[in-house]
C-alpha cells in the first residue's frame, strides 16, 4: 500500500509525516520510510529521530477532503513525524526523484518537487559564489533577561544580482500551501502576507543548505582558515570579531553571540547591509491589497451536437481538421476544452478566458487582490502548456484562444499523454464529473458478512476462542464503484485502463488507477475470509481500521450481527425468547425479563456484558436469573465479586430469590485457602467474595476455571493499574458480568479497563485509547461517539425515567441494604448484649423494662455508629468504624453520580451531626439537618431552599421532624439509616417525598445490620406485615414484653460477617 | 528602373527615426561637382511604415503563441513576421509591383529634387541596414517595442470581445464566489482559512505554476568574486587582516565543493 510523504520546513529541520494520527498507521509509516533508498544508495531517513509537530493538517486527510468544521479554518493538530537534519535534508533533496519513490511505494507530496528545486537554486548559488556571511537572531534559552539578545552566524543567499531575485520571489510565490502549515514556522517571520511568510520560509531554507555546505568545506581548507580567524578577547574586541570566527567555525558548537540588545541589533544592522538584505515583498502592496497570480486551467465537458455544421466552426471554438461534427453515439462524443483562469493564493477565482481577453485593462481587482498584467500571465501560461499539448497548441491559431473541440480519439491521446505532464506543469485539469460536482469516482470494497464460522453461535469446536469477541466470521468482499457493485472483470477491464477518464455504463468516469489496482489485488487474495467479530465492529466504526491495507466502504450483515452493528440497541427486539428459569423464586417485572434474556444472549454469544441499570431497577436479580439459568451446564461454579458492603445483600437476595442455588461466603479469618479452598468450590455454585480478597487470595483464586464470573459495582476496577483491577484481570471464565449503576455514559473514557475485563482486547491497548478517547474539542465529541457504539452491543443501561422502564417500577421501590458491622462495632454489640443477658435475669418490672429499652436503644446506636455509644477513638477514620455508614456513602456516591436528592432520615440528632459532618467533607457543601430543636422559621427555609435546589443536594431528619406540612419532593430517594420499627411512622416519613408533585419514583432505602437485632425485628416486620400494628405497636415497647429467651434470640449477634 | 550601381558602407550612412520618417544622413560627397555642399538628407515618410506596422499587428493577432514568445523572449520571436527587404514594407497595391519606384517616388531629398540619385542612395543603406539590425530594431523603425505591440495585439483582442461592461461582468462572475479575501478587518491574514480553502480545492500540496517557470542553471560555472564585496567585509572587520582573504578562499572552496554535487546532478539528469 502507498505511504504518503509530506514535507515542511520548521527552521532547522524538514518535519515529515504522513498526516495519520492512528498509532499503528503511524508506525507503518515510519518502519516503511525508513526504508526509502535514494540514489546513491542512500537512505535519508534511517535514522530520522521521531518528531511531534503542531500542524494545521486536515481530519479527514486519507480523501484529502476537509470535514465541514474545518472549512471554516483549520487548526493545529499534533502529528508524529520524522524530524530530517539539515545534512539529510540536502542529500535527500539533490537527488529527489519522484519515480523513484514511487517505485517503493512512497507517494510524495507536490510539495517535494518545490524543495527540490530550492535546494538546487541553493547549490546553483554555491557555484556562482553568491552566497555571503550572515546573521539572524535567536531565541534565547532559559531565562530571560531583559536588554539582552542573542544572534547566530550563519552563511545565507546573496540575492543582490537582480535576475536571482526575481528567481527568488518567483519560486517563494510558487510555495505549496502546506509549507506554512506548521503552527511554528521556526523561521522568526510568521506574519504578514502570505508572500511575505513564503520568502522568510524559503529564505530560511537556503540559508541553512548554504550553511551547512559551506561548513562542510572548511575540514578541506584546514589551517588555510586560520590566518582569517579574528584574535577575538572577550570585552575588547567588537562583537563583529567574535561573529566572524563563529562563521568560521563547524557549527557544531552553540553560539556565544550574546549581547545587549542594542549591540546585538547593531551587528545585525551592519552585517545585513554589508551582506544585502534578504528580500521582502513590503514594495508589492499597493494601498493594502495583496497581490494575486493565475494558473491555467483547463476544463473538459461533453460537446452537444450541433444541427447546423457552419456553427460549429463560428466563435471561438475550433475543431480540429479532421474532427466529425455530429456525434454518432457516446463512443463519437465530442468534447470541449477550454481554457480559465484560476487564482493561485485564492482558487476560488475561476475566469474563463474570453472574460480575461475582452477586459480593457491590463491590471484586475478581485476580492481585495490586486492581478497584474491578465493577459499577459494568461498568455504565458497558455504557451507553456502549448508545450505540452499538441491540442493546445492547435488551439492558438487565431485570435483569443478560448477552447477547442476534441473528438474522442483525441481526447484518449490528450488525457494518456498529455494531463499527466500539464499537471505536473501545475496546471489544472477539470475532468466533467468535477464540474457535475461528482467528483472521481471512487472504488472501494464491501463486505457482506456471512454469519458466525464455525457451527453457528457459540460454536463449540475444540479450537473456538473463548471469547465471542475473538469468534470468526466469515465474509465475502464485493468491489463497488461509489456504490455500485462491480464484477471483477470490469474491475479487470478498469485496472487495465491508461487514462484516469474512461466510458463505463455508458457514461463517463474519472477513476484513480492506483485505487483501482489496489483494490483488485485485494480482492485477488480475498474474495472470501474470515476475521473476528472486534474486527468487524472495528472496521464497521472506526474510519483508521483497514482490512490488509484496504478501507473498507461499507458492511452488510444480516439478523443478530447486523443488529449488533448497527450500534443503537436495536438488536434487543430480536431477543429470543429464552425462557426465565422456573427455579427463579421471584417475579422479574418485563424490563428485568428483558435484561435477563440480554444476559442469556451475550453467555450464548460469548460476548462479556456490562449491565449498568440505573439503581434500584433490580440488577441483582437480573443477574441471578442468568446464572440460574446456566445452572446446569456450567462446568465450574460462578465467582461473584463485590464490595465488602455487599456480601450482605447477595447472600439475602440469593436466599430469596434462588435458594437451590449453593452459596459460599469466601471471606472472614475462617475462610478457605489452597486445596481446600479448590475442593470447596466444587461443592458450591456460587462463591461470593470481595475484590480485596480476589488480590490477597489471588493463588487460588486463578486456580478455578470459574464458569461465569460477575462483577458488583464494577467501577472498583476502573483504574487499570490498581491491585483489584490486576487481579480480577487474571481471574479465568469464559462468561463475564460487569454491573455498575453509575453513569457509564458520561464516563466512556474510564470503561476501558472494565472492557478490559469483559472482552480483552476489544478496545485495543489502553495507551492508544487515552490518546484517542481522553481530551476534549470537537474531534474527541466524534471519536466518543465511535466510542459508544464501539461498546453498544456490550452495554445495557435502563434509566428510571425512561418510560418503558418507569411504566413496569411501582411508585415506591423498597430496598434494603444489608451491611456488616466493622469489628469495633461487634465488640461493642457483643458487649452490651452479654451485659444486659447478665442483668435482665435479676431485673423485673419497670426496672426490667428500663433496661431493656437501654440496652436496645444502645445496640441500634452502636449498629449506627460507634460514637454514638459514646466511644472515641483517635483516629478521625469515622468512617471505617460504622459499616452502615460506609454503605450509606456507597448509595450516596452514586445518588450524587446521578444528580438527584436524598433525604436521609436518623432517629438519633448525635448520627445526624455525625452524617452532616461526614457528608460536607465527601461532597462540599453541608447537608440540611431538621431535628426537633430547629426553630420553624429555620425549618420553613431548609425546606424552601431544599426545594428551590440551593444547597446540597442531601437533607437529613430526624424521623420525628419529619412532620405534616413537610413538602421535600425534589428528592427521590428516602434512606432510613435507622429503623423505626412501626412501618406506618416510616411511611410517614417516606410520604415527605412521595406526595402530589413528585415527578419521579422513589426509591426507599432502609439500611439494616446483618446478624443484629435489626435484621431479625425487620423478619418479624415483613412477615407479620399486615398485622405489624398490632404486633409492634406505635413504639417499642412491645420489645420489653418479650422473654428473656425471646430477648436474646432477638439481638444475639449472628453470622460471620 | 535601375537602381544606383553605388553601395555606401553601412557605417556612412546614419539613420534616424522621427515623427516624419526614417532620416537617411548620406555620407559626405566624393563627386568634385558636388564636394563642399551639405550632405544629403533623404526622409522616408511614415506612410511607408503605417501599412507594414499594421500588417505586423494584423498578423501578430493570429498566432498567439508567437506573441507569447515575443512577450517572454523579445523581438526575436516576431523576426519572420517581418519583411525580409525593407522595399516590402511599403506594401499597399500600387507599389506592390515596383516598390523601389514607390519608395523613390514617395521619399523627400534635401537636394529638393524628385527622385533623384540620392534618394536611391539612400534606399540602398536602408536596405543594406534593415539586413543588419536586430529585430528589435526593426520593430523600432516600426514604431514599436516588443511591449507596445503586445500590448497593442491584446487591445486589439479585447475590441473584438466587446463587453457593456466589464467590471460588471467581472464581478458577476467572480462575485458568484463566497468570502471575502482571508483578512480580518484589520488586514491581517487568517492563514488558518487560507490553508482550509486550499485543502477544499485540493490545492494544499501543490505548486505554483511560477515553479516550472523558475530555470535552475547547474552547468560549470566560472567563479568570480568582486573585489568591492570583498572590501565591504574588510571594512567590517578592520581588525581581521586576514577576513577578504579567507572569505575568498570558503567562496572557492564552495564553488568546488557544489561542482562535485552539480557534476553528480548534471550526470544524473539529462
Amino acid at each position: 500500500m502507498n505511504q504518503r510523504l509530506f514535507g515542511i520546513w520548521l527552521g532547522e529541520v524538514l518535519f515529515c509525516f504522513s498526516g495519520e494520527v492512528s498509532e499503528a498507521r503511524v508506525d507503518a509509516w515510519t518502519a516503511a520510510v525508513r526504508k526509502l533508498t535514494l540514489e546513491p544508495g542512500t537512505r535519508p531517513f534511517q535514522h530520522a529521530a521521531l518528531r511531534l509537530a503542531e500542524v494545521r493538517y486536515p481530519v479527514s486527510a486519507g480523501y484529502g477532503r476537509a470535514g465541514a468544521s474545518e472549512r471554516k479554518g483549520l487548526i493545529g493538530r499534533t502529528l508524529e513525524g520524522l524530524a530530517l537534519p539539515v545534512q539529510d535534508t540536502w542529500e535527500m533533496l539533490l537527488n529527489y526523484d519522484a519515480g523513484q519513490l514511487a517505485s517503493q511505494q512512497i507517494q510524495a507530496g507536490g510539495e517535494f518537487e518545490f524543495w527540490s528545486k530550492a535546494a538546487r537554486f541553493a547549490l546553483e548559488l554555491m557555484l556562482r559564489g553568491r552566497i555571503s556571511p550572515g546573521i539572524r537572531p535567536r531565541q534565547m534559552s532559559g531565562r530571560r533577561r531583559t536588554g539582552q539578545a542573542s544572534a547566530q552566524s550563519v552563511w545565507v543567499p546573496s540575492l543582490t544580482d537582480t535576475e536571482d531575485e526575481a528567481r527568488f520571489r518567483q519560486l517563494a510565490e510558487a510555495m505549496p500551501p502546506i509549507c506554512l502549515a506548521a503552527v511554528q514556522l521556526g523561521t522568526g517571520q510568521e506574519e504578514g502576507s502570505i508572500l511575505n511568510r513564503q520568502m522568510g520560509l524559503l529564505y530560511s531554507f537556503l540559508s541553512a543548505m548554504i550553511d551547512y555546505e559551506v561548513r562542510r568545506g572548511y575540514e578541506q581548507l584546514g589551517r588555510g582558515l586560520n590566518a582569517a580567524r579574528a584574535r577575538y578577547r572577550r570585552g575588547y574586541s567588537p562583537m563583529a570579531e567574535l561573529w566572524w570566527n563563529e562563521l568560521l567555525s563547524s557549527g557544531d558548537a552553540p553560539s556565544n553571540l550574546q549581547g545587549p540588545l542594542a549591540e546585538i541589533g547593531q551587528l545585525i544592522v551592519d552585517i545585513t547591509e554589508t551582506g544585502g538584505r534578504p528580500p521582502s515583498d513590503q514594495e508589492e502592496e499597493p494601498e493594502g491589497k495583496s497581490i494575486g497570480s493565475f494558473r491555467l486551467c483547463l476544463r473538459i465537458e461533453p460537446e452537444e451536437p450541433q444541427e447546423d455544421e457552419a456553427n460549429l466552426i463560428g466563435g471561438r471554438a475550433k475543431p480540429l481538421p479532421d474532427a466529425p461534427f455530429k456525434s454518432k453515439g457516446q463512443s463519437e462524443q465530442l468534447w470541449r476544452l477550454s481554457f480559465w483562469a484560476e487564482g493561485v493564493e485564492d482558487p476560488r477565482v475561476l475566469l474563463p478566458a474570453g472574460l480575461v481577453w475582452g477586459y480593457p485593462q491590463r491590471d484586475m481587482e478581485i476580492h481585495e487582490r490586486q492581478y497584474k498584467d491578465v493577459q499577459q500571465h494568461l498568455l504565458l501560461r497558455l504557451s507553456k502548456a502549448a508545450h505540452i499539448a499538441p491540442v493546445i497548441k492547435e488551439a492558438m491559431q487565431g485570435p483569443c484562444p478560448e477552447s477547442i473541440i476534441l473528438h474522442p480519439q483525441q481526447m484518449y491521446t490528450f488525457l494518456s499523454k498529455s494531463v499527466s505532464a500539464l499537471r505536473k506543469q501545475g496546471v489544472t485539469v477539470q475532468m466533467p464529473t468535477r464540474w457535475t460536482k461528482e467528483g472521481r469516482r471512487h472504488v472501494g470494497v464491501k463486505l457482506k458478512a456471512a454469519g458466525w464460522s464455525g457451527g453457528g453461535e457459540g460454536g463449540s469446536t475444540v479450537d473456538a476462542p473463548k471469547l465471542g469477541i475473538d469468534k470468526l466470521i466469515s465474509f465475502e468482499a464485493q468491489a463497488i464503484l461509489n456504490d455500485a457493485p462491480l464484477s471483477y472483470e470490469e474491475l479487470v477491464e478498469l485496472s487495465a485502463s491508461k487514462s484516469s477518464l474512461v466510458l463505463f455504463h455508458g457514461e463517463w468516469i474519472e477513476i484513480d488507477t492506483k485505487q483501482i489496482r489496489q483494490v483488485l489485488k485485494f480482492m485477488k487474495r480475498q474474495e472470501t475470509g474470515t476475521m473476528t467479530f472486534r474486527e468487524l465492529m472495528h472496521l464497521s466504526l472506526d474510519d483508521d481500521f483497514d482490512l490488509h491495507g484496504i478501507p473498507i466502504d461499507a458492511i452488510e450483515a444480516e439478523g443478530m450481527l447486523s443488529m449488533l452493528l448497527a450500534g443503537n440497541g436495536s438488536y434487543m427486539a430480536g431477543l429470543a425468547d429464552t425462557p426465565v428459569p422456573s427455579a427463579l423464586n421471584g417475579t422479574l417485572r418485563p424490563y428485568q425479563e428483558r435484561g435477563f434474556r440480554w444476559l442469556a444472549l451475550m453467555r450464548q454469544l460469548g460476548f462479556g456484558a456490562l449491565l449498568a441499570d440505573d439503581m434500584g431497577l433490580g440488577k441483582t436479580i437480573q443477574v441471578i436469573s442468568v446464572l440460574l439459568e446456566g445452572l446446569h451446564s456450567a462446568a465450574g461454579p460462578s465467582l461473584i465479586v463485590c464490595p465488602t458492603s455487599l456480601l450482605g445483600n447477595w447472600q439475602r437476595e440469593f436466599a430469596r430469590f434462588a435458594p437451590q442455588m449453593r452459596l459460599y461466603v469466601h471471606h472472614g479469618s475462617d475462610r478457605q485457602h489452597g486445596e481446600q479452598f479448590l475442593e470447596m468450590c466444587h461443592e458450591y455454585d456460587i462463591v461470593l467474595t470481595t475484590y480485596q480478597l480476589t488480590g490477597r487470595d489471588a493463588t487460588e483464586m486463578r486456580e478455578v476455571p470459574w464458569s461465569s464470573i460477575v462483577l458488583d459495582e464494577a467501577q472498583y476496577i476502573k483504574n487499570f493499574g490498581t491491585k483489584q483491577a490486576q487481579s480480577v484481570m487474571k481471574l479465568s471464565s469464559t462468561h463475564r458480568i460487569a454491573m455498575t449503576g453509575t453513569p457509564v455514559e458520561n464516563r466512556l473514557s474510564e470503561l476501558w479497563s472494565i472492557f478490559h475485563f469483559l472482552n480483552p482486547g476489544y478496545l485495543g491497548s489502553h495507551a492508544s485509547f487515552r490518546s484517542r478517547f481522553t481530551g476534549s474539542g470537537e474531534r474527541q465529541n466524534a471519536e466518543l461517539e465511535k466510542l459508544r457504539k464501539l461498546i453498544a452491543p456490550f452495554l445495557l443501561r435502563r434509566l428510571k425515567s425512561d418510560p418503558d422502564i418507569r411504566k413496569d417500577l411501582p411508585e415506591k421501590i423498597e430496598l434494603k441494604s444489608y451491611c456488616s458491622l466493622t469489628a469495633e462495632q461487634a465488640r461493642l454489640y457483643q458487649a452490651v448484649t452479654d451485659g444486659l443477658m447478665e442483668r435482665i435475669s435479676s431485673s423485673e418490672g419497670i426496672a426490667r423494662k428500663g433496661l431493656v429499652l437501654s440496652s436496645l436503644t444502645k445496640l441500634k446506636q452502636i449498629c449506627d455508629h460507634p460514637r454514638l455509644a459514646g466511644t472515641r477513638l483517635r483516629s478521625s477514620a469515622n468512617g471505617e468504624r460504622s459499616g452502615k455508614l460506609d454503605r450509606l456513602i456507597e448509595l450516596l456516591d452514586l445518588i450524587m453520580d446521578n444528580k438527584e436528592a436524598a433525604l436521609i432520615f436518623t432517629q438519633y440528632v448525635q448520627m445526624g451531626e455525625l452524617l452532616q459532618e461526614q457528608l460536607s467533607a465527601r461532597y462540599g457543601g453541608v447537608p440540611f439537618f431538621l431535628h426537633g430543636g430547629v426553630p420553624k422559621h429555620d425549618r420553613d427555609q431548609m425546606v424552601h431552599a431544599f426545594q428551590e435546589g440551593q444547597g446540597s443536594p442531601l437533607f437529613v431528619l430526624s424521623l420525628r421532624a419529619g412532620g405534616v406540612g413537610l413538602n421535600l419532593t425534589r428528592a427521590n430517594h428516602v434512606i432510613h439509616f435507622d429503623r423505626w420499627w412501626n412501618p406506618a411512622v416510616e411511611n410517614q416519613a417516606t410520604d415527605r417525598v412521595f406526595r402530589i408533585g413528585q415527578q419521579k419514583n422513589v426509591e426507599v432505602h432502609k439500611l439494616i445490620c446483618q446478624g443484629t437485632l435489626e435484621e431479625r425485628i425487620d423478619e418479624l416486620i415483613e412477615r407479620k406485615k399486615a398485622l405489624s400494628e398490632q404486633v409492634v405497636g406505635s413504639g417499642e415497647h412491645w420489645l420489653t414484653e418479650m422473654s428473656n429467651e425471646e430477648l436474646h434470640h432477638l439481638i444475639a449477634l449472628q453470622g460471620g460477617l | 528602373m535601375e537602381h544606383s550601381s553605388r553601395n555606401p558602407a553601412l557605417s556612412q550612412v546614419e539613420l534616424k527615426l522621427t515623427a516624419e520618417g526614417l532620416r537617411v544622413t548620406l555620407p559626405a560627397q566624393e563627386v568634385p561637382e558636388e564636394a563642399g555642399q551639405n550632405r544629403r538628407v533623404v526622409l522616408l515618410p511614415r506612410l511607408f511604415f503605417d501599412q507594414a506596422r499594421q500588417n505586423l499587428l494584423d498578423r501578430l493577432q493570429q498566432f498567439p503563441l508567437q506573441l507569447a514568445a515575443l512577450d517572454e523572449e523579445g523581438a526575436e520571436a516576431v523576426a519572420d513576421l517581418l519583411p525580409r527587404h525593407f522595399r516590402q514594407l511599403h506594401l499597399n497595391e500600387e507599389a506592390r509591383k515596383d516598390p523601389h519606384a514607390a519608395m523613390v517616388r514617395g521619399s523627400v531629398c534635401s537636394c529638393g529634387q524628385m527622385g533623384c540619385a540620392h534618394i536611391s542612395e539612400a534606399l540602398e543603406g536602408v536596405e543594406a541596414a534593415w539586413s543588419a539590425v536586430t529585430a528589435a530594431t526593426r520593430l523600432e523603425w516600426l514604431g514599436w517595442t516588443a511591449e507596445t505591440l503586445v500590448h497593442a495585439v491584446l487591445d486589439s483582442w479585447a475590441a473584438q470581445m466587446p463587453m457593456r461592461d466589464a467590471e460588471a461582468e467581472l464581478k458577476r462572475i467572480a462575485g458568484r464566489l463566497d468570502t471575502p479575501a482571508y483578512r480580518s478587518k484589520q488586514g491581517e491574514l487568517n492563514l488558518a482559512e487560507w490553508l482550509a480553502e486550499m485543502v477544499h480545492n485540493g490545492r494544499l500540496h501543490q505548486p505554483g505554476p511560477e515553479l516550472h517557470d523558475v530555470e535552475i542553471n547547474l552547468s560549470q560555472a566560472k567563479l568570480q568574486v568582486q573585489a568591492d564585496r570583498l572590501q565591504a567585509w574588510t571594512n567590517l572587520l578592520p581588525g581581521v587582516p586576514g577576513a577578504a582573504q579567507g572569505l575568498s578562499l570558503i567562496l572557492e572552496q564552495t564553488g568546488k565543493n557544489a561542482e562535485q554535487l552539480a557534476k553528480r546532478f548534471r550526470a544524473q539528469k539529462p
